[in-house]
């Protein structure tokens, strides 16, 4: 009869330990799919600002810019859906920073170039918080020839 | 007569061994299942690593790495999915990667490089783990053929300086076959890449080998042409292209790679032909007619693998339509 009620403590207690090793190991892997997802997105960050989608071409030479021109046909979510769908989902876009007067709205083909911000990727998940990573580039404006400074900024979705 | 509590102590032993045995069991189990998922986590994070780095390699141009995680490595990469042994589901890159079926070894050399048909469309990923000795052979007597042969190891677009090959004259290879069995001797497999047409058989000399030969049609820059493999022929459009087709594992895998580029080549040309409308309505003045024709005629014939020349030929009209334009008309590419 106590050997029988030693087995059960014993077994309560294992179960016990298990239950707390699972919980332990789970919000572990949370963390490291967490850390995965930020490492991918900065890499990300550096490859998208040299993308032939977007990266200027002049003369067939590739620049170190953007071309908005580009970033007003190009729609990565029609093609290339999969591509942003790295372990967590993102929002991408570009945001023209000068000159100091520019209109602060989203860009259209109405409204292109008097407009600062090019939404690239924007994904219709449900998002609580997010965080943003940012990389300054040069944006180029083929219409007029101009050459402006903007960000390129990914937002991690949570 | 037993008394009565000689029986009891018995059962006791025998219970306790059980009981004993079911924990000991249960733990070696546990342990062995946590040293499986283990592994295959580490597994699954190693894929994601490599992803990571082909990702951040696709930035440059012409570029050489060796991967190396501390660890022996065992993957099967086929049709842009990369999978460690011990998964069964690998992940999809995404990505053009030229490989052998099965990658093994501490480190794996990549090399990349841009394809670009006339414009920037995406990178070339090349994978090796030096268990396949590369030998180029060509026809010295040939200028023609020697002059391929140098574009293909000395050349912008060459072998990867890191992956192990060879280029042999024919004549020197049929006389040569012995050493060269000897040097490759620790080497899994000899693949011997034919530039020029050959009778040379390395059969009795080898015991894994496989032979491809190339023949281009442009006899200028070497862009273009056609690749026997074992298992049939493919065209290759671009010497970035050709170098893919020798690593490749079989006319199979080639294919969905070439298919691949030619799908990212569709979109870009479709991302130039959209901006060129888009500049034209904003620049009334500028006349991009010709740009976006050659653009539009060149969209509806990506995708067809018949022929290589057809390519050559709407590459020189796009190029010089585009070359056309320039100052307050600005290039589309």
């Amino acid at each position: 009869m106590e050997t029988i009620v030693v087995v059960m403590v014993f077994m309560i207690i294992l179960v016990l330990g298990l239950v707390f090793y699972f919980k332990v190991s789970y919000s572990a892997g949370q963390e490291t799919i967490e850390d995965v997802c930020i490492v991918s997105n900065y890499v990300l960050l550096s490859y998208i600002a040299n993308m032939p989608e977007v990266q200027c071409s002049i003369n067939n030479k590739q620049e170190n810019c953007i071309d908005t021109a580009k970033l007003m046909v190009f729609d990565p979510g029609r093609e290339y859906g999969s591509y942003f769908s790295t372990i967590c989902s993102q929002k991408v876009y570009f945001t023209q920073l000068l000159p100091e007067g520019i209109v602060e709205t989203n860009c259209t083909l109405d409204n292109y170039p008097n407009c600062n911000e090019y939404m690239f990727y924007e994904p219709q998940d449900d998002y609580t918080t997010s965080i943003p990573i940012s990389t300054p580039v040069t944006l180029y404006i083929p219409t007029t020839g101009e050459y402006q400074l903007g960000k390129l900024t990914i937002e991690i979705l949570q | 007569m037993k008394r009565k509590g000689q029986t009891g102590e018995a059962f006791k032993y025998i219970f306790g061994i059980i009981i004993g045995s079911m924990f000991l069991i249960f733990f070696i189990g546990f342990a062995y299942k946590y040293m499986t998922v283990s592994g295959s986590k580490s597994d699954a994070e190693l894929t994601n690593a490599i992803s990571d780095e082909l990702t951040a390699l696709s930035v440059s141009l012409n570029a050489q790495d060796t991967l190396d995680y501390s660890r022996d490595l065992e993957l099967y990469i086929s049709k842009g999915v990369i999978t460690p042994e011990s998964l069964s589901i690998g992940k999809q890159m995404n990505k053009v990667i030229f490989s052998p079926l099965k990658i093994e070894g501490r480190e794996i050399y990549i090399a990349t490089k841009t394809f670009e048909l006339p414009y920037k469309t995406v990178n070339f990923f090349y994978f090796d783990d030096k268990r396949t000795y590369y030998v180029l052979v060509y026809n010295q007597k040939n200028p023609t053929n020697e002059e391929f042969a140098e574009e293909l190891t000395e050349g912008y677009a060459s072998m990867p300086s890191n992956f192990d090959y060879q280029l042999i004259d024919e004549s020197d290879l049929s006389s040569n076959l012995d050493s060269l069995a000897t040097l490759t001797k620790n080497y899994e497999k000899v693949r011997f890449i034919f530039l020029t047409e050959s009778n040379i058989n390395p059969e009795s000399y080898f015991e894994n080998y496989d032979i491809i030969e190339v023949t281009y049609t442009d006899e200028e820059e070497f862009n273009y042409g056609e690749i026997e493999f074992v298992d049939g022929s493919s065209i290759y459009l671009t010497k970035e292209m050709l170098v893919g087709a020798f690593i490749s594992e079989n006319k199979d895998e080639y294919d969905y790679n070439m298919e691949l580029a030619l799908s990212k080549l569709n979109s870009i040309t479709n991302l130039y032909y959209e901006k060129s409308k888009f500049i034209s309505t904003r620049l009334p003045n500028c006349d991009y007619t010709s740009v976006k024709t050659s653009l539009n005629n060149y969209k509806g014939y990506i995708g067809n693998t018949d022929t290589a020349m057809t390519y050559q030929s709407y590459v020189n009209t796009i190029e010089a339509a585009n070359k056309n334009l320039g100052g307050e008309c600005p290039e589309i590419f």
